[in-house]
């Protein structure tokens, strides 16, 4: 099921002269469960894109829905199904109020029914690991727990779809992982579709289903980590040190497509492939049998050289 | 009817959480007090020196009619002055993103966030009438209580729908920094000079007694004097439409009370929609874009 | 001649948190009696002591890129706040181009560039992004005539030329970003603090800034934080990683890579398996797991590699990825951080 389908959006922003367009006509399909990720430079438009996926921007031209809702049409109902985390974790979150009194604000917020507040509010609480912060005043918990509080806020109401501005922003390298393992585990738990932007590549590699890339306002590239790979490398390398015996390893020849170069004792073994992860489990139980490995390097493309290729 | 409740709801939670905060900084009461204490006496030391001795139909005791004009300002500063800095401070915030992310109307998180100001404010009422009956020699009567009672509804109601305007203009004419025009003009200029806190209306020139016409609080003052004024007169008309309008003033004023919040309470709603609805498309409901 | 020389530098704050402050700042202020009013607030918190920079002693080089990195509340803001002459220190002292922090620091904050990119920093809203940058300039005293060229330099350089005619509002977070640190930049000091100064930033604009920073080395000092360990390894002379106030380590990232040089370091994805289960053959430096009983880890190895591989395929381990990776910044710090 798609959750956000959505086709040729438009934004531009300004009076009649200094009118600047943001998004050029931008296609998004998510489907539920997913992790998506939005890269983008400075200024791409990520955030606006968001803004209108959310409601809370009118687009100049849209069709499509988010979850069922008509994007123009329906911008109200879709404004009261989501979830929002800003960049910033202070907001929407009063410092002199401790953790529980904050998500207990929003949950009447949220229109949540009285008897089911302290049942919504622990279970976040135990979801995002804030119980023993409770009573403690939001402005004495880290920076990181902040954003946790952030997002438990955001997973108050079981909105099925909840937007990340750049969730893992200012927060040392503990915190941030820390975060990208509550993400991961919402979603296999709960089924939650997350749709969150980043600056960390590497973040995005990591944790997302799925990526689009874009730039100027248009989509440059989109798929799995793994499809763009496919799209956009011309084959991947798995590089394979070892003692073999010599006569074997002439037979890797006729199955694989291989380069043998010996240094010493050893062998490196050069193995040109498609995909890695397809091959490599059958490579290294054929290797194996002709010898010991003693070092395994793969060369494959990153998510960071695809985005520096497309956002030129 | 169930939405209807969980406004009603929503408003009370911004109402307890600004009722946590106010509470969280322990010495905020005597400084309150302090603060309704400077501000009244300064109010009143002000007064004594403009004058006394224009009351006409409104009695003898000028302390009391200084009384009512303090109250009446203490609610009008709060409805009218209030609605734009609240506004700012949730675009400031900005949790403006997440209000409309949530299934409220445009409007709770504004009304909601604005009781802070009525914990603050709205005592310092009971508190003026203590001060002036206590160390000036204030005195009251209680005529017409229905009148009362209905004149308090009817200026709360008009004194909001024009902060509402002013509100609107937040968005609507982009004065996100400083003061902002519609209250400056209302409240600081016309409604100071023309609304009668310290002077009966009808001691000013004509063409200024005419624009007085087109403000809520000429009416008000003029029913809550008449009616809690030892010795003020029920009949004597005083007010231009009063003049104008053969019936008894107090009906005169709770008319023409009526008829401006008619106006001005759904106007002031409407344009602050108006502005969300320009904020979305520009896409400046934050100071996040 | 030292760029900077600490001794026992220490900051104890005594003071009510900072998000108090904003908060009061932010609230309705009208009526007499409002100056008594913040004060008494601000009296009224339990004062706490915030032991924020605890004792440290360090010297950095003339010409020296010194890297600062630790969690978040560890510090590193309150040191370069000290050490530009924005706080008082509590105890200690420091010299700056040899003069003393505390007696000269008027002289002191002539030396010194100060980028900090947290919050709004006092962007004027009304004003283009030019505009902006030639009102800093006037401030710092910087004539006209030599303004100019320096803004046009600088933003060139950092590739701002696409916005210089818009206004505050009009700009992403990432532009607004790039503009406190211009506005830092357009000052030729010898010393330049950097604060974070890249994380809302796109890794092109990342490269712009530190390409603008290395080609202004030349006599130049300069003391940044960052929570990007490759930022650390790629830029850092020297790494002083802070937790608590405290420093844990000062060492060049050659000196903290060392540890692990005889150690070897793979990276793999795996499914069917779960993490527990290598514990015996690997030492794990970091696993996550991905969907579905897909893992992905990081891991020193304790045997040889061929033991493992067979391990794997012993317990019908399927092996998306396997390889070998050079050790880096983060290793070294997550093990410092962590025995601390």
């Amino acid at each position: 099921m798609a959750v956000i389908n959505l086709v040729g959006i438009r934004k531009s922003y300004g009076k009649r002269k200094k009118r600047m367009e943001v998004l050029h006509g931008i296609d998004v399909h998510v489907e539920k469960g997913e992790i998506f990720g939005l890269l983008g430079r400075n200024g791409a438009g990520k955030t606006t894109l968001i803004k209108v996926m959310a409601g809370l921007l009118i687009p100049d031209v849209a069709k499509g829905e988010v979850l069922g809702y008509d994007v123009m049409k329906e911008a109200n109902k879709i404004r009261a199904s989501v979830s929002l985390v800003a960049p910033t974790a202070d907001v929407g979150v009063d410092p002199v109020l401790t953790v529980r009194q904050n998500l207990l604000f929003w949950a009447t917020v949220y229109g949540i029914p009285s008897k089911e507040v302290d049942k919504s509010i622990d279970e976040v609480m135990e979801a995002l690991e804030l119980a023993k912060f409770e009573d403690t005043w939001a402005m004495e918990i880290s920076a990181g727990t902040r954003q946790r509080l952030a997002i438990a806020r955001a997973l108050l109401v079981k909105h099925d779809l909840v937007f990340l501005d750049e969730p893992t922003v200012k927060l040392d390298m503990e915190a941030a992982k820390m975060i990208r393992n509550f993400i991961v585990d919402l979603r296999n738990r709960f089924g939650i579709t997350f749709f969150m932007t980043t600056h960390l590549i590497e973040e995005a590699e990591e944790i997302c289903d799925r990526v689009m890339i874009i730039d100027n306002g248009k989509v440059k590239a989109v798929g799995s980590v793994e499809e763009l790979r496919n799209t956009f490398a011309d084959g991947e390398e798995i590089t394979i040190i070892g003692k073999f015996n010599a006569l074997d390893v002439k037979r890797l020849e006729e199955m694989w497509k291989v380069e043998i170069i010996r240094v010493g004792e050893e062998f490196q073994l050069n193995f040109h492939v498609e995909d890695v992860d397809l091959r490599i489990s059958a490579i290294i139980e054929s290797v194996k049998k002709y010898g010991k490995i003693m070092d395994i390097k793969t060369k494959r493309l990153t998510l960071n050289d695809i985005f520096k290729k497309v956002t030129v | 009817m169930n939405d209807f409740v969980n406004e009603l709801r929503a408003v009370w939670a911004f109402s307890k959480r600004e009722m946590v905060i106010w509470a969280s900084y322990r010495v905020n009461i005597w400084t309150w007090i302090i603060d309704v204490f400077i501000n009244t006496s300064i109010f009143f030391l002000i007064s004594l020196l403009v004058g006394h001795h224009l009351m006409g139909a409104y009695g003898t005791n000028y302390v009391s009619f200084v009384v009512i004009g303090l109250s009446i300002y203490y609610i009008s500063y709060t409805n009218l002055g209030d609605p734009f800095p609240r506004v700012a401070r949730i675009y400031w915030n900005g949790t403006m993103d997440l209000y409309m992310l949530s299934p409220l109307s445009y409007f709770t998180p504004v009304i909601g966030i604005m009781f802070r100001s009525v914990i603050d404010d709205y005592p310092r009422v009971g508190l003026a009438f203590l001060f002036g009956w206590f160390f000036f020699g204030a005195s009251f009567t209680f005529r017409v209580p229905l009148y009362v009672i209905l004149g308090v509804v009817l200026i709360g109601l008009s004194t909001f729908g024009i902060g509402m305007i002013s509100a609107s203009s937040f968005y609507l004419l982009n004065f996100k920094r400083g003061t902002e025009p519609v209250s400056f003009i209302l409240q600081d200029v016309v409604i100071a000079l023309v609304g009668g806190y310290y002077y009966p209306v009808n001691v000013l020139p004509q063409y200024l007694q005419i624009l007085a016409s087109f403000i809520p609080h000429t009416y008000a003052l003029d029913l809550f004097r008449r009616a809690l004024l030892p010795g003020a007169s029920l009949t004597q008309p005083v007010l231009l439409l009063q003049y104008v309008l053969n019936f008894s003033p107090i009906v005169v004023d709770t008319l023409a009370l009526a008829l401006l919040s008619a106006v001005l309470f759904p106007l002031g709603f409407y344009l602050y929609y108006l502005g969300i609805q320009k904020a979305r498309k520009e896409g400046t409901l934050t100071r996040w874009q | 001649m030292h760029a900077i020389v600490a001794t026992s530098l220490t900051k104890i704050y005594k003071t009510v948190p900072n998000s108090v402050k904003a908060y009061v700042r932010g609230m309705k202020e009208q009526g007499p009696g409002l100056w008594a009013k913040n004060i008494f607030k601000l009296r009224a918190q339990k004062m706490r002591t915030v032991v924020a920079v605890n004792a440290l002693s360090f010297s950095v080089e003339m010409g020296e890129f010194f890297g600062i990195v630790g969690p978040n509340g560890a510090g590193k803001t309150t040191l370069i706040k000290l050490l530009s002459g924005l706080l008082y220190p509590t105890s200690g002292n420091a010299k700056i181009l040899n003069f003393d922090l505390i007696d000269h620091h008027e002289k002191v904050k002539d030396k010194i560039a100060y980028v900090s990119t947290s919050g709004w920093m006092g962007l004027e809203w009304q004003l283009t992004v030019y505009e902006n940058l030639l009102f800093y300039a006037d401030l710092l005293k910087i004539p006209r005539k030599t303004s100019k060229k320096l803004i046009d330099e600088v933003i060139m350089s950092l590739g701002m030329d696409e916005y210089v005619e818009k206004t505050i509002p009009q700009l992403s977070a990432g532009m607004r970003q790039m503009l406190t640190i211009a506005r830092g930049l357009i000052a030729d000091r010898p010393i330049i603090y950097l604060d974070e100064p890249t994380t809302s930033l796109d890794p092109f604009a990342r490269k712009r800034l530190w390409d603008f920073i290395l080609k202004r080395k030349k006599n130049r000092t300069v003391i940044f934080s960052s929570h990007d360990p490759k930022e650390l390894e790629g830029y850092a002379d020297r790494i002083m990683i802070i937790k608590n106030g405290k420093s844990l380590s000062i060492s060049k990232p050659e000196t903290l890579l060392r540890e692990f040089s005889t150690s070897r370091i793979y990276q793999a994805e795996l499914s069917n398996i779960s993490a527990f289960n290598l514990d015996e053959m690997v030492e794990i430096i970091d696993a996550f797991s991905v969907a579905d009983k897909r893992i992905k880890l990081r891991f020193l190895l304790k045997g040889s590699l061929n033991d493992f591989i067979t391990f794997l395929l012993s317990k019908n381990a399927v092996i998306h990825n396997i390889t070998r990776s050079s050790p880096n910044i983060s290793d070294a710090y997550v093990r410092i951080v962590r025995d601390e």
